[in-house]
């Protein structure tokens, strides 16, 4: 009896040691599910992976009429085609789920229509800033086990009670052990264990929403039903002698993968200052509404409006758009929608109103598209939107124009009597490369078409060069003006070759300046590296220009003072062909020229800028085109001396500019008469500039007359620079990008300019110490070498060539001067009048190049 | 000596009653992005009253013997104020140890009378305020 009495005691002890304790705790306000918008193609901004155009942030910039800043800033600061998978919002949104309450109907807000969809990402952006109490600490990818181990099992067991047992909340967990987050709310545990000994064997089963819906991405209405995934930890925990956890430790899988911290947004702050969570609260107390858009194009042929791809329209009922395609233009017109049965939504008229086609449905893009070629003359087009466009998603929509040629721009000519503007065209040959085979073809010229442009609805090509061109390396000059003798705003070239060259040259008449520009390509960012501070002795003019017919774009600036501090910053708007041009004093009315160092300007769309140089004695011009390519780390360029005219009373200016948010370091060579080198380094801090003139970048007691060269190596971070050449009394004045820094082989082209009483100097600087051979050759009208000489030049010497009296040919038929060396040498055209009034130097910028391109 | 005690005690919690302290906080954020919080704690009685951008964000209630025994956090959850309470022994070593809220150097400044100066990377005492 005994032994069975004790048999039983034993088995109940091993029952009750042994036995399965659970407990099961969910919160009662679910958080709820939206997207973590990846980085690396952040929809909030593109709308890919999400509704296309417009986005969230487009319509929402549109709803405040805040000229795209906060999608700007979102482009810039938050899209990175090429960043890590795992980079994105998932904690702007896995706050925003926990703080706010689910959007749940879509809403109007001055006639933009927000989905559901749409208010989740901007609330996932009010919120991707947040910091609060965090439990445990972020591994970051090092050799810390300690940050890699926590959180600790016991620590989160006790977040867990703490917060959804206690406290009826939810918590949020890095479920990612490594350096890599992805933060999801908690709002629901399981919790199971049982106790041997001092030690409790535990199962933690964690339910958290999904950053997505079912197929992996986020729908414009979606809302609703939690749908969660479930994360399972195993631990063990060591009880003290009461039988309470005072320590704990990962067991099985656990042990590498739990999550990395635990942590609830205390200090909730959005990135995007242009996006304000008051203002989202505001657009999501809205109720739909069924108004018509005011901004949309009216409703038949008569009140049709021009089309502009920054605007998103509100459909209602029918709209009409006008627009137009220019000789030489390749453009795919799209609008995205969502009803693929019924996609005869965007129908094309001619400008008789004629009815041509509608834009076919492209199941590839999930987009109605068509292409549009240029014909012989511009050709007017009408565009009808049908309404109704059945779907559930189509109460906005936006076009966009993918522009499939390239424009090459002078943005600025002049029709006055005071100024002779005259433009020269031409195109540099180029080798292309085929990378798989390495076969090489030579391209020596390139059709265009030639295009004036005159107010943003009014442009002309013209009549002479309909309807398309071949460009050579003949560099020849086009007329300006149209038939009627009107001078456009500003000219370009629509190719498919960006080796076709535009030169405009500006001559005054009065107290003899002369300055040129050369054709530069639109961009998205660009800096204007130095204002001058001497207001009295300079004056400084800007043009920026709009290279679109089809959209308005916004332009932001910032002017940075000489403490590396924004000046002032803003916006410019600028209709569709429009351009921008005038004084300092009149486009910033409100910021002294003297006090500002430079000036950047960003765009989501590309436009062009350019700096204008003048004195206020009216003797000396120059054009200065912004840079958007800047000098980069492990690339050197150089400033010769010889490049100053040869005049008694030279001098040259360099400016320097690091237009970045780190520091740039510059290693800097001081090449002399016997080659020998100097160096020391120069470092910029962010927006900081040097400017000064050239015999001020020479170490201390450096004899400036054995100068040859400064080499500038960027060896970190990024710069932007030029250099100025001129004479104190003569008012010569001209700009140079410094050329790269070569090895030689290389073949330069330079237009003869002649005419308009200027003529042209060859020169050719020796850069090295050693004797070498420069060969010319003149090229005719028609793109053909006629006639070539060899000349040897020795260490270090510049050689002015004499064409007329070295070459055979009528120097008045050599249109083009190319020269090539197998060393290193400085070419450059010095252009001039004989009375020296007109003075200009061409430098080493057009550079044959080899292009690779692939099979593929 | 009991009374003596009593006496000291009494005696520096007037001291401090009605005072406000300015505490600079410096973290970083996620991507190791450092940012800096500015906190005020004002004492009233036995409970230290902490503000963010001049919003009460938690209580802490301190006993006679200076430990911190209950929390009142003001949390916001689905777009509402909660008052977020931990009271429990072993839940308050936890939130003491994240330091996101200067709970432990304010506490030691109001009953110590000092701020812990191996806390001074963390938070920093910029200003003291008397009533």
């Amino acid at each position: 009896m005994k032994r069975l009495v004790t048999f039983l005691l034993l088995m109940i002890f091993f029952f009750y040691a042994n036995a399965q304790t659970t407990e099961t705790v969910e919160i009662t306000t679910r958080p709820w599910n939206g997207y973590w918008w990846p980085l690396n193609n952040n929809g909030l901004c593109t709308g890919q992976d999400y509704n296309k155009y417009p986005s969230p942030m487009e319509k929402y910039d549109m709803a405040l009429n805040q000229k795209y800043h906060a999608t700007t800033w979102e482009i810039n600061n938050h899209y990175f085609p090429d960043a890590p998978y795992w980079w994105g919002h998932c904690n702007g949104w896995a706050v925003a789920s926990i703080l706010e309450q689910e959007p749940t109907h879509k809403s109007t807000f001055n006639s933009i229509v927000f989905y559901v969809g749409d208010l989740k990402g901007l609330l996932s952006e009010c919120h991707q800033g947040a910091s609060g109490t965090t439990y445990g600490t972020r591994y970051m990818g090092d050799d810390n086990q300690q940050a890699f181990d926590d959180i600790n099992p016991l620590d989160l067991q006790n977040v867990l009670k703490m917060y959804l047992k206690d406290n009826n909340t939810p918590i949020l967990i890095d479920a990612d052990p490594t350096k890599e987050i992805w933060t999801y709310p908690v709002y629901k545990y399981e919790l199971s264990y049982t106790d041997e000994g001092n030690t409790r064997h535990c199962t933690l089963t964690v339910y958290c929403a999904t950053d997505s819906y079912d197929n992996g991405i986020l729908n414009p209405d979606d809302f609703g039903d939690t749908h969660s995934f479930t994360k399972t930890y195993t631990y063990d925990l060591t009880l003290d002698s009461n039988g309470d956890p005072v320590s704990g430790e990962w067991t099985g899988n656990s042990v590498n993968d739990h999550p990395d911290f635990a942590w609830y947004p205390d200090n909730d702050a959005g990135k995007n200052p242009y996006v304000s969570l008051a203002q989202v609260h505001s657009i999501m107390s809205n109720d739909y509404s069924d108004e018509d858009d005011p901004n949309e194009p009216d409703n038949d042929f008569e009140h049709a409006k021009p089309l502009d791809t920054n605007k998103i329209y509100r459909i209602e009922n029918d709209d009409y758009f006008t627009m137009f395609i220019e000789p030489g233009e390749d453009v795919t017109l799209s609008m995205t929608f969502n009803d693929y049965f019924h996609y005869e939504v965007v129908k094309y008229y001619d400008s008789e109103q004629n009815y041509l086609g509608f834009f076919p449905f492209n199941s590839i893009d999930k987009d109605v598209n068509y292409r549009f070629t240029g014909g012989n003359e511009i050709t007017n087009y009408y565009l009808n939107v049908k309404y109704p466009v059945t779907g559930d998603y189509n109460d906005n929509y936006m076009f966009k124009a993918h522009e499939n040629y390239t424009k090459i721009i002078i943005p600025h000519t002049l029709e006055t009597s005071y100024w002779d503007n005259f433009v020269y065209a031409g195109f540099i040959p180029y080798t292309k490369k085929n990378s798989d085979t390495n076969e090489e073809t030579e391209i020596l010229n390139a059709n265009g078409s030639y295009v004036g442009v005159f107010n943003e609805n009014n442009r002309m090509v013209p009549e002479t060069m309909l309807p398309t061109i071949q460009f050579s390396p003949a560099f020849t000059e086009i007329p300006l003006n149209d038939s009627s003798n009107n001078t456009p705003e500003w000219i370009k070239v629509n190719t498919t070759d960006a080796h076709v060259k535009l030169l405009s040259f500006y001559q005054s008449h009065g107290d003899g300046s002369m300055g040129y520009f050369y054709s530069i390509q639109p961009a998205k960012r660009f800096v204007l590296p130095h204002v001058p501070s001497h207001t009295n002795y300079w004056w400084y003019g800007i043009v920026i220009v709009n290279p679109s017919h089809f959209k308005s774009i916004n332009v932001f600036y910032k002017l940075y003072d000489y403490h590396k501090h924004i000046l002032k910053e803003g916006t410019l708007y600028i209709p569709q062909y429009g351009k921008i041009v005038d004084v300092f004093e009149n486009i910033f009315p409100d910021v002294e020229m003297g006090q500002t160092s430079y000036i950047e300007f960003y765009s989501k769309d590309n436009f062009i800028v350019s700096a204008l140089y003048g004195t206020r004695n009216h003797r000396e011009l120059a054009y200065v085109p912004a840079d958007s390519r800047f000098i980069n780390e492990g690339e050197k360029v150089y400033v010769t001396k010889d490049l100053m005219p040869q005049t008694d009373n030279p001098w040259a200016g360099i400016a320097i500019v690091n237009p970045t948010e780190s520091y740039s370091k510059i290693y800097i060579s001081v090449v002399n008469n016997h080659n020998a080198y100097t160096r020391y380094y120069l470092t910029l801090y962010p927006h900081e500039k040097k400017v000064d003139v050239l015999e001020n970048f020479l170490p201390d007691g450096y004899d400036y007359s054995t100068l040859e060269r400064i080499e500038f190596e960027v060896i970190k971070g990024s710069i932007s620079m030029f250099a100025l050449y001129g004479d104190h009394d003569q008012g010569m004045l001209a700009s140079l990008i410094p050329p790269q820094w070569n090895n030689g082989m290389e073949t330069y082209f330079f237009p003869n300019i002649q005419g308009h009483s200027l003529s042209t100097t060859l020169k050719i600087k020796n850069e090295a110490n050693y004797s070498i051979h420069a060969t010319v050759y003149a090229i005719d009208a028609n793109g053909n070498e006629i006639e070539h000489q060899t000349y040897t030049l020795s260490n270090f010497e510049l050689r002015s060539i004499d064409i007329s009296g070295d070459f055979s040919t009528d120097p008045s038929q050599i249109k083009t001067l190319k020269v090539y060396s197998s060393r290193f040498i400085t070419p450059f055209a010095e252009i001039k009048s004989d009375d020296g009034k007109f003075y200009e130097i061409i430098g080493p910028v057009f550079k044959k190049e080899t292009v690779l391109i692939q099979n593929n | 000596m009991k009374k003596v005690m009593l006496c000291m005690v009494l005696l520096f919690t007037l001291n401090t009653i009605g005072k406000t302290i300015m505490i600079k906080g410096y973290y970083t954020d996620f991507q190791n992005n450092p940012f800096t919080l500015n906190w005020k704690v004002v004492k009233k009685n036995n409970v230290l009253k902490f503000f963010l951008k001049n919003k009460l964000k938690a209580e802490v209630y301190i006993a006679r013997n200076g430990q911190i025994i209950k929390i009142v956090e003001y949390k916001t959850l689905a777009g509402r104020e909660k008052k977020f309470i931990i009271d429990k022994k072993e839940y308050i070593k936890l939130e003491l140890k994240t330091d996101f809220f200067p709970f432990s150097f304010a506490r030691d400044y109001f009953v110590n009378g000092k701020v812990n100066t191996k806390k001074q990377n963390k938070f920093k005492l910029i200003e003291v305020k008397e009533k």
